[in-house]
């Protein structure tokens, strides 16, 4: 870089004064002429000075005139340039304009296209609308128009309806006068009616809701009245309200809650049962009821209504505000969105405290009832061996005296018969009678408590065979006799064979006894099935037959009014002179068919035969 | 009632009235005369195995038929029954059990504990008689006894 020059160097000529040459050194006079130069230099320099002065004002008035020169071009150019400007845009302007005018008339046109379509539209939805509608005259209230849904819904025909008032319309004559009504449309432009009770013309009673309003159409004001039918709905708002009013007068605690198990809904009965008001719990978490060691419980609980399955009777503890902590029965069920997602439960809660402790008294009584069984058992066992050895001591220290009162008898007959007058004969001879006798009572007696004692061997019995095989045996009692004995096809049953032989025995004897005196005996054994009565059965769905055996005689029968005493231990119904026996028989035959399970009855009629019948418990299906 | 070394019949019972009666039934059959009476189990017991008042006897000298009444004193028919088929010295004696009792138990025991011959001893006197008789006659006369085992 360059230094700046300086001005006047020793060695350069002064551009501003032309001519000056230096003087050269050490000349004559040189001092004065020296300090000539000097003055001369010295002037010089201020008159350069001063016109260097003079030329830089000139320079700057002329840079500012050229500057405003510049100034007024400038302004010149933009003037022009304005001016050309607001020309075009005042064309443009005038283009816009006539745009505005072609759009506006576009508008115009489509406007009246809307208007048409719209008629269209309204005309479709007046036909195909789901519910009744009317188009009145909005001076006189006339019918001019009615929908099909309408027609159908009414059963009156378009004919029927169109020129009429609504009041002249049969299905509508309870609603308020017609021009009052006209009257308030007028006024309002608005007249709806709740609840409306309609008849159709085939007696089908409906409720409408009926709404009328007015509107202009095409510049002409109409009334337009839609008649809905609302009965369905009304159904279901009452089942609606009758449900709500069952939740909320449940004696149990039904509550809805959400997944999370937030409390959303809480009835009385809720309130009740755990002492918190609906505010209380409604947004608060159920678990606030739930005893603290149970509220996995809740999450199992959840977990599974989340899967769309219910708990059913789920028997747990729950805790009330007061902190008391109660038995309960608590069903959950999922509740759903109408896409079937689960979207919270409802949950009823029942008390089962009082259950909790009937089921506890029911537990203790049945325990004290099975000891109580179980004493009475011991008691039973210990009373059947005291009669066993009761029996015991009766079979043989009852006998033996009756043997000493016989056998000595017997004796006194031997050794000395010979020298007692008839009569002292006689009477040893009835001694002796009266002890044999008693005898037959006492075996008999036993036989009779040996058989309430015996255990019972059942097996599949040929009834027909052992009947054929008892008359074998009663052969000897029926020497001499002319006896018709018929026996009828015979079942085979289940039961002891001993036991059983032993009724048919005490049966076919007591027939043969008791016909006697008959000169031809008659004799029927036969088994009839039938349904069992209604009385000795437990439930009247189960239809059951049983099979009847009977025996049947043409004999002495008997009076029966004393038929109750047929199978009383030692009760007779003839005298023992007539017909002879202990009168345990019938007794022995009650105590074996009981035993089976069976019944045993008989019948009857003085003098004109006696017919008795048993079952044995057992039952056929038809 | 006499200890000779050859009785033929022992009769063990303890009803006074039933033991005359059948006394008076052997009598009749012409049985009575080598009967020795005994009157409760131990006694019989005694007789049979040579005991007491009997060591005397020898227990091969045994009787014929034992009719043994099954209510005792003491010890009890059954009991007394269950010692002679129990001692093989006795046991093949013919024991006929006497009793009142029809009980099917009384039956069964007696049969399971080896007795020969059962009488329910009836109430008809007659019936009776004729029942010892044709037992006694049966074991006495007819069914030869067998040599018993030596024992001491």
């Amino acid at each position: 870089m360059k230094p700046p020059p300086i001005l006047g160097p020793a060695n350069s000529k002064n551009p501003l004064i032309p001519g000056l040459e230096p003087l050269p050194a050490d000349g004559p006079g040189l001092a004065t002429r020296i300090e000539e130069a000097e003055a001369r230099t010295e002037r010089a320099e201020v008159r350069t000075e001063e016109a260097e002065t003079r030329a830089q004002r000139a320079e700057a008035r002329t840079a500012h005139a050229e500057t405003r020169i510049e100034q007024a071009e400038t302004r010149s150019e933009q003037a022009k340039t304005r001016t050309e400007q607001a020309k075009a845009r005042t064309e443009q302007a005038e283009m816009r304009t006539e745009q505005a005018e072609t759009r506006s008339e576009q508008a115009e046109t489509r406007s009246e296209q809307v208007i048409q379509d719209s008629e269209v539209s309204y005309r479709r939805l007046f036909e195909a609308a789901k519910e009744g509608i009317l188009i009145l005259d909005i001076d006189t209230g006339r019918i001019d128009d009615v929908n099909p849904f309408l027609i159908e819904l009414l059963g009156f025909s378009r004919d029927e309806m169109l020129g009429k008032t609504v009041g002249e319309l049969n299905p509508f004559k309870d609603i308020e006068d017609n021009q009052a009504m006209l009257e308030r449309l007028q006024a309002t432009g608005f007249v709806r009616y709740e609840d409306l009770p309609l008849q159709a013309r085939d007696g089908r009673k409906m409720e409408v809701e009926f709404v009328s309003n007015v509107y202009e159409s095409v510049g002409k004001k109409v009334i337009q009245c839609n008649i809905r039918d609302i009965t369905e709905r009304k159904r279901t708002e009452m089942i609606s309200f009758q449900l709500a009013a069952i939740v909320a007068s449940s004696d149990d605690a039904i509550i809805g809650k959400d997944l999370r198990g937030v409390v959303t809904s809480w009835n009385a009965g809720a309130e009740r049962e755990f002492g918190y008001t609906a505010s209380e719990m409604i947004g608060h978490s159920i678990t606030r009821l739930i005893p603290a060691e149970r509220h996995e419980e809740e999450v199992k609980i959840l977990e599974q209504i989340a899967r769309g399955k219910s708990v059913r009777n789920f028997e747990t503890m729950r805790s009330r505000k007061d902190g008391s902590i109660f038995n309960v029965s608590v069903t959950v069920s999922a509740i759903k969105d109408s896409s079937g997602k689960v979207v919270g439960a409802s949950k009823v809660v029942r008390d089962i405290t009082i259950r909790k402790k009937a089921e506890e008294t029911i537990h203790r009584l049945n325990a004290e009832l099975e000891q109580r069984v179980t004493q009475r058992t011991a008691e039973l066992e210990a009373a059947n061996k005291e009669l066993e050895s009761f029996s015991y001591s009766v079979s043989h220290d009852l006998r033996a005296p009756l043997r000493a009162v016989d056998g000595f008898s017997q004796a006194v007959l031997e050794d000395y018969g010979p020298q007692l007058p008839e009569e002292g004969r006689r009477c040893l001879q009835t001694i002796r009678e009266g002890a044999q006798r008693m005898g037959t009572l006492i075996d008999d007696l036993l036989t009779l408590s040996r058989l309430g004692r015996l255990p019972l061997s059942k097996r599949a019995v040929e009834t027909g065979d052992l009947v054929r095989a008892v008359l074998e045996d009663l052969s000897s009692q029926r020497e001499g006799r002319q006896i018709e004995v018929s026996v009828a096809e015979l079942p085979v049953c289940q039961g002891d064979a001993v036991l059983l032989k032993q009724v048919w025995i005490n049966l076919l004897s007591n027939a043969i006894k008791y016909t006697r005196r008959r000169e031809k005996a008659v004799i029927e054994v036969g088994c009839k099935r039938q349904p069992i009565a209604a009385e000795d059965h437990a439930g009247p769905e189960k239809k059951a037959n049983e099979d009847v055996y009977f025996v049947r005689d043409n004999g002495t029968g008997f009076d029966m009014r004393y038929a109750g005493k047929l199978f009383g231990v030692f009760q007779r119904l003839h005298r023992e002179e007539e017909y002879e026996g202990t009168g345990v028989g019938l007794a022995i035959v009650q105590r074996i068919v009981q035993r089976h399970g069976g019944r045993v009855w008989g019948e009857a009629e003085e003098d004109h035969g006696a017919t008795f019948y048993f079952t044995l418990g057992g039952e056929y299906r038809p | 009632m006499s200890q000779t070394s050859s009785v033929e019949i022992l009769l063990v019972e303890d009803n006074a009235q039933d033991l005359e009666l059948t006394q008076r039934a052997l009598r009749k059959a012409n049985l009575a005369n080598f009967i020795h009476v005994v009157r409760d189990g131990p006694e019989a017991l005694e007789f049979l195995f040579c005991e007491g008042a009997h060591s005397a006897r020898k227990i091969e000298d045994h009787p014929k038929v034992i009719l043994l009444d099954l209510k005792l004193s003491k010890l009890d028919g059954l009991q007394v029954l269950k010692r002679i088929k129990g001692d093989p010295r006795t046991r093949a004696i013919p024991v006929v059990v006497l009793t009142s009792s029809k009980e099917q138990n009384d039956v069964v025991e007696s049969y399971q504990l080896g007795v020969n011959s059962y009488i329910v001893k009836p109430v008809n006197f007659e019936r009776f008689a004729e029942a010892v008789q044709q037992l006694g006659m049966y074991w006495l006369l007819f069914n030869e006894a067998p040599k018993l085992q030596g024992g001491g």
